[in-house]
């Protein structure tokens, strides 16, 4: 039976089951992403919200159920096609190149791309990061770990996406620095990126979320708006905390 | 004068395994997996070499640059053949992959060649260079300069290509390499053509200097390693550094205790170094 | 006289010709639970590393534990004072069970028993017992348990993080330093944590953690040590830390 898919939705799971080993993290996960919005996926430790991004991407495969790409289903599309068609992904934890320049890690964060524009592009989000200018011929491992977060979101622009994929940009960062990197995702947003976020800063990131999306045990609980779920007390009680 | 002789044997001993040692190396670098038949490659394109030069009489730098694009080509075929359905297996396995795929080489170059020694002097190799009481044979000037060359080229091309970075890259963060779309494959595939490659000049520069024999892989491949852990592993700059010092420590091993002596000397070498410094003479950087 | 539990004197730590430590001094008494917080790259792990002897500090640095000096002591001599550590990037054992994990980490005091081990008496039957019990209450609080007999690699990088700071509660130690225990944590899990701390704090365990998350930092800690640049740039009780101008401008922002 053919899905259904809202217009407004970019990417749609539906009933995605997905393994790791042998154990199942994800049980059969529905839900949309509305485009041109920011959405949170919130939950417990080993709930599945890494997973939900990896799926999207393709490094994790899916078993049962599919999932819809800009009307497509995606299905045994490899990860770089999938990044050529627009998703663009910023891993947990640090991924940048240690021992390449700032501007080396950008070049490589425009791997797939092999038009002339390159350097162009490259200019213009120095333009946008300035601290990322100040520092393009440094190692990235000489940035502070809230520096590199932004380089990383900014190796992940180069190829233009429609949706980014973010798994917790607040991750090891002070708290000056959390809300450095929670601007630039919304300003990211505001150019027309939908995003799709992991957090554990949970009540940080549902603030600047329009939608967010509570997901246990591999099954998604609740989807509401991000103010909603803020709003809600057994959210609160049960993954927001005090 | 005796030094300077040996210095410069030395260097053209250090030079191939330097050759041998960097493409170990870099395949690890990118690979996490060590090529144990990369001495068996150095004994295909020595075959290879003596096939074209002698049996098919090519002119010497024709034959040398047609088994460098062979041996890239064998190295991609070895990747996608051997290296690639064991890629996500434990290291164990690779481990056997690339055991047996250098027992598969041997015999099958003694099958095709005997056990026989092959041998394929060039002019070079028979004239030496006098200066006084030096006296240098000119294939092992010639093999001291291209190898130079070689690895300037291979650190241009580490440094300025795109694919070059993206080596670098693989072997710095690979859950990275996902996220920015580096196929780590290809990647894996490009070290293994460029071993290859390094391998095959190897081949065409020493191979006229000595016997080529289906077994002269075996030791190199050990000695290369060794040469790989002292300098660091992984480290590209670090093993052609002290593949140089061990190419020179073994000369003066012949020239002032006995030949019988040069293998205890590199892991006798290897040994003090892992014990000095665990991390190789450059330190704990790994990376390419 | 009241002597300090641990105490850092002009601890000094210098990375080529960056200073990444400059002459930093503070003492953390039995009991308390003192917070270690400033901005990425400000040398608070570089802190944990000198006083662990995972690096070696430079002059004219000096730390003791109880009055012991840990010169030259090397990172499992320190293990042995008493003192535990977890780290920021995980160490795990990937492909040992979770509870294999932390049965492994209440083994470290006991190395030089070989033969009642090998005899297996009593004594270490009871001992693992205790482990064992030690290990299911700490999974049970980090909501672990139903994860117990798989491998450690399969867990998510969050659930890794939870384990690696059960490991290092297993053993029995004086001090505990944690780097960032609750970054990549639920917020629930969180408020659990806080109150497994404080907990221990009664029970007479010491802490010094490392933490940007402030609703943590601020609710547990007796005491707060600002780094900024290498430097102690202010030291204090909560209250006072949050309204510090200097700390505020380089770290909480406004």
């Amino acid at each position: 039976m053919p899905t259904l898919e809202p217009d407004h939705d970019i990417l749609v799971f539906d009933k995605v089951e997905a393994t790791y080993g042998e154990a199942p993290i994800l049980r059969g996960v529905s839900f949309g992403v509305h485009k041109g919005k920011i959405t949170t996926l919130i939950g417990p430790n080993g709930a599945g919200k890494s997973t939900v991004l990896r799926a999207a991407l393709g490094t994790v495969r899916v078993t049962h159920g599919q999932i819809v790409y800009r009307h497509q289903p995606i299905t045994g599309v490899s990860t770089t096609d999938r990044q050529r068609k627009g998703m663009a992904y910023c891993p947990q934890g640090r991924s940048n190149f240690p021992r390449m320049t700032v501007r080396e890690n950008l070049e490589m964060g425009a791997f797939l791309r092999s038009d002339r524009e390159v350097q162009e592009d490259i200019e213009t989000l120095l333009d946008e990061f300035p601290l990322l200018r100040e520092k393009q011929k440094e190692f990235a491992a000489n940035l502070s770990g809230g520096q590199q977060q932004i380089l990383e979101m900014a190796m992940a622009l180069i190829l233009h996406p429609r949706i980014l994929l973010i798994d917790e940009p607040s991750l090891g960062l002070s708290p000056i620095m959390v809300e450095q990197v929670f601007a630039y995702v919304k300003e990211i947003n505001g150019q027309g990126v939908t995003v799709l976020m992991v957090e554990q800063n949970a009540r940080r990131a549902l603030a600047i979320s329009d939608y967010g999306i509570v997901l246990d045990l591999g099954r998604v609980r609740l989807k509401d708006t991000g103010e909603a779920l803020l709003n809600n007390e057994e959210v609160s009680r049960s993954y927001l905390g005090s | 004068m005796v030094i300077l002789a040996q210095l410069i044997n030395g260097l053209a001993t250090g030079g191939l395994y330097a050759l041998v040692a960097a493409g170990i190396a870099m395949i690890f670098g990118v690979s996490e997996l060590v090529n144990w038949a990369h001495g068996e490659f150095l004994m295909i394109a020595s075959y290879l070499f003596f096939a074209l030069y002698v049996l098919a009489r090519l002119p010497y730098p024709i034959a040398g640059l047609c088994t460098m694009l062979l041996m890239l080509a064998f190295g991609a075929l070895f990747q996608m053949i051997v290296i690639r359905p064991v890629v996500h297996r434990p290291w164990q396995t690779q481990l056997v992959a690339t055991l047996g795929a250098s027992i598969f080489l041997i015999n099958s170059a003694i099958v095709v060649f005997g056990t026989f020694p092959r041998r394929a002097a060039t002019p070079l190799s028979m004239q030496n260079l006098t200066i006084g009481s030096l006296s240098i044979s000119y294939q092992r000037l010639l093999l001291i300069g291209l190898t130079l060359f070689a690895f300037f080229v291979l650190h241009m091309f580490i440094h300025r290509a795109k694919l070059g970075k993206a080596m670098r890259a693989v072997s710095q963060n690979r859950d990275a390499c996902v996220a920015v779309g580096i196929d780590i494959q290809l990647i894996v595939l490009t070290a293994f053509a460029i071993g290859g490659s390094l391998v095959g000049l190897a081949a065409a520069l020493y191979a006229p200097l000595g016997n080529i024999t289906p077994l002269m892989g075996i030791p190199l491949t050990f000695k290369a390693f060794a040469v790989v852990i002292m300098g660091g592993f992984g480290s590209v700059n670090g093993a052609v550094a002290s593949a140089v010092i061990l190419g020179v420590v073994e000369a003066f091993t012949i020239q002032f205790l006995s030949s019988a002596y040069v293998d205890a000397m590199s892991f006798l070498m290897m040994l003090t170094v892992l014990v000095w410094r665990p991390f190789g003479l450059f330190g704990r950087q790994v990376g390419i | 006289m009241d002597q300090p539990l641990l105490r850092i004197e002009r601890l000094t730590k210098r990375f080529g010709g960056v200073l990444a430590l400059n002459d930093v001094s503070f003492s953390v008494r039995k009991g308390d639970v003192v917070g270690l917080i400033g901005p990425n790259g400000s040398g608070k792990t570089t802190l944990f590393h000198c006083i662990t002897g995972f690096l070696e500090p430079d002059p004219p640095s000096h730390v003791e534990v109880m009055g012991e000096s840990i010169k030259g002591k090397g990172p499992d001599g320190i293990a042995l004072m008493g003192i535990v550590r977890t780290f920021q990037e995980l160490r795990v054992f990937r492909r040992l069970s979770v509870i294999e994990n932390l049965l492994m980490s209440a083994q470290q005091y006991q190395e030089d028993k070989i033969v009642p081990r090998f005899l297996n008496t009593g004594v270490i039957r009871a001992h693992e017992a205790r482990a064992k019990e030690r290990a299911r209450e700490l999974l049970e609080l980090l909501n672990l348990s139903s994860s117990a007999g798989k491998t450690a690699g399969s867990l998510s990088f969050g659930q890794r993080k939870l384990l690696s700071l059960a490991s290092a509660l297993m053993p029995d130690p004086q001090l505990i330093l944690l780097d960032e225990p609750v970054a990549a944590v639920n917020p629930v899990l969180i408020d659990k944590i806080k109150e497994f701390i404080l907990d221990m704090k009664c029970a007479g365990k010491t802490f010094l953690l490392i933490e940007h998350n402030m609703g943590v930092v601020l609710d547990i800690c007796d005491r707060i040590v600002v780094l900024d640049h290498g430097e102690r740039i202010a030291e204090g009780a909560p209250q006072v830390i949050r309204t510090d101008p200097r700390v505020i401008d380089a770290y909480f922002g406004t």
